[in-house]
């Protein structure tokens, strides 16, 4: 997908006159919108083959906008990360929809929505915003701006939690999304944390070496 | 024709860019490298 993405930007910026730099700036708006749309694009076929799409999507886009604030640990190429997109979200929601929501009672939900949040507020008062090499964050205005949209996104999803939650009195079906947007808060509270680098760290390493990828996706 | 496709995939791609550039992470979890000129420093 990168490389494809930096072929085209190599393609346009050819045709027409850019500097590298240009071509850069291009490729990276690429990246963007080709990993994006082909995340998105599997994790709601994927959705809709175990016919759980809007609790996949709630763990896709739940984790995705609250890393656009709190940032985390990253793999080192873009094929890895979306199938880790696509495993987890599709896991995760067939776990809500067909295992939790149906077994799990209003209370139980109530202390895990509150001990998910509390654990999530604190992570992200102590860790947010984590950087990564490739995209480093040097200046203390941007981290704390990035701090504080990563507590008004999660106070977003507290709100959206307890409407879920009031919801699920009368329908399983928001029992089922409120689970799915704790599973997605909590992968994104875990790559926040040294537990969560080494996990992708160690998947990196592993999946890197079995294929002979190296950094970038280049075999 | 191929000029007109061209400059308009390169706009949208640079705004997608600049709009990426002031979060922490582009989607899920790859970051490819940012540019210099995106840079916040």
């Amino acid at each position: 997908m990168e490389k494809l993405a930096r072929k085209l930007a190599g393609r346009i910026a050819k045709t027409l006159d850019y500097d590298n730099e240009r071509e850069q700036v291009i490729a990276y708006g690429l990246i963007a919108i080709i990993q994006t749309f082909m995340t998105v694009a599997l994790v709601l076929a994927g959705g809709l083959i175990i016919k759980a799409p809007a609790e996949a999507l709630i763990i896709c886009f739940s984790v995705s906008i609250l890393r656009k604030y709190s940032g985390g640990a990253h793999v080192s190429f873009i094929e890895l990360c979306t199938f880790t997109a696509v495993v987890y979200c599709i896991l995760l929601a067939a776990v809500s929809k067909y295992f939790l929501a149906p077994r799990m009672d209003t209370y139980f939900m109530s202390a895990l929505t509150a001990a998910v949040f509390a654990l999530s507020f604190l992570i992200v008062y102590k860790l947010a915003p984590v950087d990564s090499p490739n995209k480093p964050i040097k200046t203390e205005k941007k981290k704390k701006r990035m701090r504080k949209g990563s507590f008004i996104t999660l106070f977003i999803y507290l709100a959206l939690s307890a409407v879920f939650l009031l919801l699920s009195l009368k329908n399983e079906s928001c029992r089922a999304y409120g689970i799915s947007l704790l599973f997605g808060i909590s992968w994104q509270i875990f790559t926040l944390t040294k537990y969560g680098s080494y996990f992708l760290n160690g998947i990196d390493f592993g999946v890197s070496n079995i294929f002979g990828i190296q950094k970038g996706g280049e075999k | 024709m191929m000029k007109k496709l061209y400059t308009a995939l390169a706009a949208a791609a640079t705004l997608i860019a600049a709009a990426v550039a002031t979060s922490a992470c582009t989607f899920f979890v790859y970051q490819p490298e940012e540019p210099q000129s995106l840079r916040d420093e």
